[in-house]
């Protein structure tokens, strides 16, 4: 065998030495990865698993509003922009059908209000939504503790993955096509859906029936 | 007439040769020199414009009444000299085809420049969203226009307008006689109203001014008198750029306005603006990219195209590129340059031509093939402790230390982001003994405490009198001093900062430094102010608003019944009005309430200084401090989450609970790690960055291999060399560490800024030094390197602005590609001429010390290689820079002062090694000649900084302002010394060897 140059062991010793850096580095970064790797991943807000409670003060939970995109909207009676826009949220909901939910819980101190506004709005708006949920959060823990909302309206587009979107701060244009337009654009194709419910290996569990929602929506009249 | 035509031919052909010979560079060079110097010093008087005109665009310069030769007949000199060398004295051999190659390649660089004068063409297009624009608007270029009913009637050009002429318009039924014109000129009040003028002319009078270093703002201007229109019309007009009412004359039925305004000319197509969108560094208005969507229309062919910074668009010889924008309040108009230039693709040829002229005239050259001899010893400085001994803190500031934010556009760890401010506060990296992440959680969790701690540094005696404050050894102030020394001058303050910061005295400047600084301070003291408790909530009003009976209430706490209070506040107010009085005594606490959380809201709502929150709901990677959340109601489910930790963190911090603080850090950091840009393997770096200090462990580093340098040429002994050569190995290797740390903590190449430019330098010096240890046995190399290291090292940490070393980029140099060849190329420049530089101070040293001939030569000739390296690398990297400006400006030289400075260092290096062909320079001249590279590097790199003015002006320091002139003075003394000792020692020699004979 051809015995090795000086020059050759040199350039041997260079890419050897360079390797090592590179190993060394590249483990490095995989440490710190594995040290800080998150639950979630940048650009994704997993909305967190919470109980919300109607105007009668029975308890519910998020997480039993599965496969839906869902609307969280936090408002007030008091709040001038929230009276305007509930009309219009109302139509728009019914438009969208059973695909979309709508949460909206209200921040008043006492639910007389909330309720009288709500009956107003729906005469208003001429429509009953079935896909509509009525919450009430008095000592604001959900509101402010947990979603950190502090000035109404607020509404937060939270996808079927349970990914939250979208956080419009402010009144929301419902008339506007645009907005129809995006929330029907979260709704998974059914294929796509009917492969995810195949994989899902979590029991069957009762889940919130468009039947059952009615039967909340007309709750507070 | 035989004799005489062979005379003649025999005169010519000996012009030619002398012409071909490298005299002709050896006295053009110099002068070139001069006029650089003249032309870059003068562009802080007369700007640019005018500065290039007089000194490099002119065939003659005129020194009063004496003509001497201008940039042109020097160039075009230079250019004849050339082309005789080229065809007579060139023949292509292999040794002698890089010099061949490289002297076509200058003829035809120099060929593109004249082509370029020729032909070139430059304008601007200010064009607002869905604009179409088809012409450009000339620099310098005026012209007076005439636009009848609206429309352009007719286009005279400022230079074709006569004083005490009439104004050349056609079929116009009135005259204008023109009464004076001037550019530029300034308007200035008449003492009294003139009667028989009209507009701006009853009031005004024109008067000729001098040129303004920016010409943009230099003015056209004419004063007219137009007759045969009614007598109402009939009278004195001033025509003048940007007024905002210029003359208009009814006459004929039609109505003529005159304009003076920036000359038009036609584009063969159409530009419109689709959009313009300006990207800053995120918290910053820092921008980091430019760009404008167009369309252009060139007859039926239609297309869209985008020009952002470095990335310019060619079409039909023009080239358009972002420039700027102008920003009128309601939106934003792209301002786009366009230059056509025919001889734009000349250096892209010169250049490639160049750099394999050069290698081959370097390689060419016989060269001596040596083993290199590595030896390493035992580290000397590796483990030596930190200069001062360091109390262990009470608290684990680990995690805290590597906790993101976003800070000056960047994601940075908290260790980063506290050294930053104390650098700036007291130009320390400690605050009065306490660690930068001690003190930062001090200001954040009790700055009452804080506010007593000796930061600020004022050193002026001036100020102090004035501020009523003491003259401390310390020299350091603390916040709680100095606010109420600073509130009894306001008036000052205030008064200042309406002037040009280049007028401040130096007690003026720290004064508005002092204003600044602990404003920044009392921003960073309140970013937790929303958890700071609110004293005074009484039971009654708690029971009131349903709030927990005990505990600390703060204002975040309180922002969910903020509401409501408002509210109650309200209705006391409708029924009570002011009469405070009236006011029950929870009436009285429902106000006092309501008004410390209004005041704490209005005077925090835009502190934005700690941006630890990584920002939910944009697309952008922001970050938000505390503050900026609740303004903005930003908040997200993760934001209430971390904000929970952040009272808990400040809870543990004020209760000294060191096992909560250490739990809570670490789960801040890990919470926040990973969000928006926020790598953990950077932050880690960057902590680890500040913690190990490598440049200062380089510092030391260089320091001991200059003594074991010096030792070892003094006594010429094996293992001083061997120790000489470790040692610099192992302070070139932090030193390495140190750059390619920042490297990946900042991902871009190291020489973004002037600051990192220098630890480049210092470092490739330090590597030639150590190849030259290497490469001839001894330790002058290793004494050059480790000279220039130390000396730039230091330099730069002068250098250093306050606060943070590690900054983000402006839109033009935001390109890696750029920064990584031309950059790298022209700082490797720097370094082969310093190091040239040093060595040939060794080499008159040595020759004043009469060493042996054989060394001499050897050591000479080392002088010459080192020169073509330096020479070709400053070459080829200006070069580069000049492709680089005509990618990104359009135009492959702008006579800006840094590319003056290169060019500069090309010309000195150049002159020397001509000077030598030629004879003219012997040895000892020689020598002396590449010693002052260093002076002229000196100045080319950091002295036109200095000048601020130019494109490159963007790292000026006061700090240069005092060690530059120092070191000029210093080398010129040195130079001259071994320069005067060197020739006695040679004519010794001489007279010795004459006397043998």
């Amino acid at each position: 065998m051809k015995k090795k140059t000086v020059g050759q062991k040199r350039l041997e010793r260079i890419v050897y030495t360079l390797l090592a850096i590179a190993i060394v580095f590249r483990f490095t970064q995989a440490y710190m990865d594995m040290k800080f790797r998150h639950s979630v991943e940048m650009g994704q807000r997993p909305v967190p698993n919470f109980d919300w409670r109607d105007f009668d003060s029975e308890k519910r939970s998020f997480a039993s509003i599965k496969n839906k995109v869902v609307v969280l909207h936090f408002w007030a009676s008091w709040c001038g922009p929230c009276r305007v826009e509930f009309p219009a949220m109302l139509r728009a909901a019914k438009q969208l059908g059973d695909d979309v939910v709508f949460l909206t819980i209200a921040g008043d101190e006492t639910a007389e209000p909330a309720r009288e506004f709500l009956i107003k709005a729906k005469n208003a708006a001429g429509v009953k939504p079935d896909n509509m949920l009525y919450g009430w959060d008095p000592m604001r823990t959900l509101i402010f503790d947990t979603f950190q909302t502090t000035a109404f309206p607020e509404t937060i587009i939270v996808d079927e993955d349970m990914m939250m979107r979208r956080k419009f701060m402010g009144r929301v244009d419902w008339e506007d096509p645009e907005i129809l337009r995006y929330l029907r654009s979260l709704k998974k194709p059914a294929d796509t859906k009917k492969d995810i419910e195949d994989t899902s290996t979590q029991a069957p569990e009762k889940q919130d029936t468009a039947k059952e929602k009615v039967a909340e929506v007309e709750k507070p009249e | 007439m035989v004799t005489l035509m062979s005379e003649l031919r025999s005169a010519v052909s000996s012009c030619l040769h002398w012409l071909a010979g490298p005299r002709v560079v050896f006295y053009a060079l110099p002068w070139l020199l001069v006029l650089l110097t003249l032309g870059t010093l003068s562009q802080r008087y007369i700007g640019l414009y005018h500065s290039e005109k007089l000194f490099f665009g002119s065939f003659i310069l005129w020194l009063g009444f004496v003509p001497l030769p201008g940039a042109y007949a020097t160039l075009c000199f230079l250019s004849a000299g050339l082309t005789a060398k080229l065809v007579l004295k060139s023949p292509m051999r292999r040794r002698t085809l890089g010099t061949v190659i490289t002297h076509a390649s200058v003829l035809m660089l120099l060929l593109g420049g004249l082509v370029s004068a020729l032909t070139r063409e430059e304008g601007y297009i200010t064009i607002f969203p869905q604009e179409v624009v088809s012409f450009v608007s000339d620099y310098h270029e005026r012209e007076v226009t005439v636009i009848k009913d609206g429309k352009e009637y007719q286009v005279i050009p400022y230079t074709a307008l006569q004083e005490q002429d009439k104004l050349p318009l056609k079929d116009a039924p009135f005259t204008v006689n023109i009464k004076q014109k001037c550019y530029p000129c300034t308007a200035e009040p008449l003492g009294e109203a003139d009667l028989g003028a009209y507009g701006m002319a009853a009031a005004m009078e024109l008067k000729d001014a001098q040129p303004g270093p920016d010409d943009a703002l230099n003015r056209a201007g004419a004063m007219v008198e137009i007759v045969g229109v009614s007598k109402e019309q009939a009278g004195r007009y001033i025509i003048f750029e940007s007024l905002a009412e210029p003359p208009v004359i009814k006459a004929g039925g039609s109505e003529y306005k005159l304009l003076m305004r920036a000359a038009k000319r036609s584009l063969p197509f159409s530009v419109q603006l689709i959009g313009f969108e300006q990207e800053n560094h995120p918290g910053t208005v820092m921008a980091r990219e430019y760009r404008s969507g167009i369309q252009i229309k060139d007859g039926e062919l239609q297309w869209k195209e985008t020009v952002s910074m470095n990335q310019p668009m060619r079409y039909r010889g023009y080239t358009i590129y972002q420039s700027s924008f102008v920003d009128d309040g309601e939106k934003k108009a792209s301002v786009l340059a366009v230059v056509k230039n025919a001889g734009w693709v000349f250096p892209y040829i010169s250049v490639t031509l160049l750099s394999i002229g050069l290698l081959l005239h370097l390689f060419m050259r016989k060269a001596k093939k040596q083993t290199a001899v590595a030896a390493l010893a035992a580290l000397l400085f590796m483990g030596a402790p930190e200069a001062q001994a360091q109390q262990p803190p009470a608290f684990d500031y680990d995690a805290f230390s590597h906790i993101p934010l976003l800070h000056e556009g960047r994601i940075k760890p908290m260790e980063s982001f506290a050294r930053a401010l104390i650098k700036s506060m007291s130009g320390d990296k400690q605050a009065d003994n306490a660690t930068a992440m001690a003190w930062l959680a001090e200001v954040l969790f009790n700055p009452a405490a804080a506010a007593d701690r000796p930061l600020f540094v004022v050193r002026s005696p001036v100020l102090l009198s004035v501020m009523g404050l003491e003259k401390r050894k310390t020299e350091r102030y603390s916040y709680s001093e100095l606010v109420p020394a600073l509130t009894g001058q306001q008036d000052n303050i205030g008064r200042l900062l309406e002037r040009e910061p280049k007028s401040y005295s130096d007690s003026e400047r720290e004064l508005v430094r002092l204003f600044e600084m602990t404003g920044l301070y009392s921003e960073l003291a309140n970013s937790f102010s929303l958890f700071t408790p609110i004293e005074g909530i009484s039971n009654p009003l708690r029971a009131e608003l349903k709030l927990p009976p005990e505990g600390d209430l703060n204002f975040y706490s309180m922002l969910r019944v903020r509401y409501e209070l408002g509210e109650k506040f309200k209705a006391i107010v409708a029924t009570k009005k002011n009469n405070v009085s009236s006011y029950t005594p929870l009436e009285q606490d429902i106000a006092e309430l309501s008004y410390k959380l209004d005041s704490r809201e209005a005077m925090q709502r835009f502190n934005a200084l700690l941006r630890v929150v990584p920002g939910e709901w944009s697309d952008k990677e922001e970050w938000l401090s505390p503050w900026q959340v609740i303004a903005r109601s930003e908040g997200s489910p993760r934001s209430a989450q971390l904000f929970t930790l952040w009272q808990a963190l400040q809870k543990a911090w004020k209760t000294r609970d060191a096992h909560t603080w250490k739990e809570l850090s670490g789960k801040l950091q890990a919470e926040t790690t990973g969000a928006h840009g926020a790598d953990a393997f950077r932050l880690a770096l960057e902590v680890a960055y500040h913690a190990i200090s490598p440049l200062e462990k380089s510092r030391l580093g260089y320091g001991i291999t200059i003594l074991l340098a010096l030792c070892a040429v003094a006594l010429q002994r094996r293992w001083l060399l061997t120790a000489t050569t470790a040692a610099l190995v192992i302070t070139i290797a932090i030193h390495g560490a140190a750059i390619l740390a920042r490297i990946m903590i900042l991902g871009r190449p190291p020489v973004g800024t002037l600051y990192e430019s220098m630890l480049f330098v210092s470092l490739l010096a330090a590597l030639c030094g150590l190849y030259l240890c290497w490469k001839r046995e001894g330790a002058e190399g290793a004494l050059a390197g480790s000279i220039i290291g130390l000396g730039v090292l230091i330099f730069a940490d002068i250098f250093a602005r306050d606060g943070d070393t590690l900054e983000m980029l402006t839109a033009v140099l935001n390109t890696n590609f750029w920064l990584g060849t031309h950059v790298i190329c022209i700082t490797a420049g720097y370094s082969f001429s310093l190091i040239t530089g040093v060595m040939a101070h060794f080499y008159l040293f040595r020759r004043a010390m009469a060493m042996p001939h054989e060394a001499l030569a050897e050591h000479y000739k080392l002088l010459q290689t080192l020169a073509l390296v330096a020479l070709f690398f400053t070459t080829v990297g200006t070069m580069l820079g000049g492709i680089w400006a005509d990618q990104s400006w359009g135009r492959f030289w702008g006579w800006d002062p840094k590319e003056n400075g290169a060019l500069a260092i090309v010309i000195w290096l150049a002159w020397a090694l001509h000077g030598r062909i030629s004879g003219h320079l012997r040895e000892t001249a020689f020598a002396a000649v590449l010693c002052f590279t260093t002076i002229i590097v000196a100045l080319a790199w950091v002295g036109v900084n200095l000048l601020s003015v130019g494109l490159h002006s963007y790292g000026f320091s006061d700090a240069a302002a005092w060690g530059l002139p120092m070191f000029c003075i210093t080398e010129i003394v040195i130079t001259g010394i071994l320069a005067m000792l060197s020739a006695q020692q040679y004519k010794a020699i001489e007279i010795s060897k004459a006397r043998q004979k």
